[in-house]
């Protein structure tokens, strides 16, 4: 009885070890890094101009910035320590961060003062936010535990380490965490999705579509294909609820990230919420196997 | 069934102490982790109002108690705030014609830049409680048109017809939607925003 609960206990320690310590794939949080940043300097480039959000002429006085939060989610502390007048700058220090990140110019503590700086202008103005900041900022503080500039740097020229192949234990369980936090993510979108009528008999997709302030073009004559929008709203729940199990079973994660490639390709182009597929793409990569990213990027560089 | 310390070494340990204890370290902050970002977004639950005020607070200072509901339970329709501000004298006489405006500003045409979907999100923030719109709307409005002494604001929504419906029907999708007006505040530009509670 002893030994089977020895042997029990080693095998799960194994398997824990092996799942969240063990992790390759140097380069899938390279592209990830890539993708996940690129996306951010635009988004915020783009937000440059609308600074005033974060102002003091902004809707949301300072004074009120965590006090709009419900009580239960209200953070304990203003990430925000910069003044409203300093607003820009702090802004444009930020855009300039997130460039030499894209470009892997970067380490942890640079990574995690960029988060810093990211988390404080999101509880500066909770109330214009979007998915894409709450996402990228969630993807920002785990990609900054990680070695996500070891690989495709823009500048590599002054390395004097060797170049890491495999993840330190820190790196590892962030990438791990990433995962996780996704497919909790996707699983909980699905699940709310249920509770609405609108989704359970198979029209939501209409109301989004024939939404004028949802959507970039015209899909009303969607109204005649109506199976369309029934197969559209299920196919959404299905591929939700199903993403945490099925990314996990090798024989059904490329269709699955295929499917959610197509489910935020038409997302972004249909509805103008480009920058949010983009951020949850960015972490497709790290559901991809790391010796098939590593032939992948060799075919690019032409080797 | 007790466990010696030799044997579990042996299975825990495979690269020295130090390795197993930063992996021991690590493991215990994985399990609240994950347990953290499994019962935030669904605070409201058993689970998370039992949760104690520091793993809240961590929770919190993460942004991990994020409600994760993109376009449910159910998609919104058209909506905006409409409003209009009077420039009177005491005698309440116009001393210039009154404003009028919507928010976001585009009301609801195909709008998709990054400024005006922040307008849109921040008008769908606001409108979730009223005492936003007293708190933040009215005297942001009323700053915006200095002179101004009152101020109307309603909220407006144009209904999408449903599915079958918009199918079924001939008519154009406008003339199928219903126009609701939800609230109707005015509010006085020179009264005290601050005595508000949010």
């Amino acid at each position: 009885m002893t030994s089977k609960f020895k042997l029990h206990w080693r095998n799960v320690w194994e398997v824990w070890d092996k799942f969240w310590f063990q992790k390759e794939g140097v380069l899938n949080l390279a592209w990830m890094r890539i993708f996940l940043a690129g996306t951010m300097c635009y988004t915020y480039f783009w937000r440059t101009f609308n600074i005033s959000y974060f102002q003091e002429g902004s809707m949301l006085p300072r004074e009120y910035a965590l006090k709009i939060y419900p009580e239960f989610t209200r953070p304990p502390f203003f990430w925000c320590f910069w003044p409203d007048s300093w607003a820009l700058g702090v802004h444009v220090l930020f855009v300039g961060l997130l460039l030499l990140i894209c470009l892997g110019i970067a380490n942890r503590p640079l990574m995690l003062a960029t988060w810093v700086l990211h988390i404080g202008f999101i509880q500066r103005n909770y109330s214009v936010l979007f998915g894409a900041d709450v996402i990228s900022c969630l993807l920002l503080f785990y990609l900054s535990w990680t070695q996500c500039c070891e690989r495709l740097r823009f500048f590599s020229g002054i390395r004097i380490t060797p170049r890491k192949e495999t993840l330190d234990i820190l790196s590892s369980v962030f990438y791990r965490m990433i995962q996780i936090q996704m497919v909790i993510i996707y699983a909980y979108t699905g699940f709310e999705k249920l509770k609405g009528a609108t989704w359970w008999d198979g029209t939501a997709l209409w109301t989004v579509l024939a939404n004028p302030q949802m959507t970039a073009f015209d899909m009303t004559w969607l109204r005649h294909f109506g199976i369309l929008i029934l197969a559209g709203s299920f196919i959404a729940i299905i591929f939700e609820i199903y993403f945490p199990v099925m990314v996990f079973i090798p024989r059904m994660k490329l269709f699955w990230l295929g499917l959610g490639i197509i489910f935020h390709g038409i997302i972004g182009a249909l509805m103008g919420l480009m920058t949010f597929s983009l951020v949850m793409l960015s972490t497709y990569f790290l559901f991809l196997d790391s010796q098939e990213i590593s032939r992948w990027s060799a075919r690019l560089r032409g080797h | 069934m007790i466990i010696s310390s030799k044997d579990f070494a042996s299975s825990f340990i495979k690269s020295g102490f130090w390795a197993s204890l930063w992996k021991g370290v690590l493991s215990l902050w994985i399990i609240f982790h994950v347990f953290l970002i499994l019962v935030l977004p669904n605070s409201s639950s058993y689970l998370g109002r039992i949760l104690p005020w520091w793993a809240v607070s961590y929770g919190n200072s993460l942004s991990l108690h994020s409600n994760w509901n993109f376009f449910s339970p159910d998609p919104a329709h058209s909506m905006y705030f409409h409003y209009k501000v009077f420039f009177q004298d005491q005698n309440q006489t116009d001393l210039q014609e009154p404003v009028e405006g919507y928010l976001p500003s585009y009301k609801i045409d195909r709008e998709m830049s990054l400024r005006h979907r922040r307008e849109l999100y921040e008008m769908r923030f606001m409108v979730l409680k009223t005492q936003r719109i007293q708190k933040f709307i009215a005297p942001w409005l009323c700053k915006k048109y200095p002179g101004a002494t009152l101020l109307q604001v309603e909220h407006e929504i144009e209904t999408i017809a449903p599915l079958d419906v918009a199918a079924f029907e001939k008519a154009s999708l406008q003339e199928l939607s219903h126009k609701i007006e939800f609230v109707n505040y005015s509010f006085d530009c020179q009264g005290n925003f601050d005595d508000v509670e949010i």
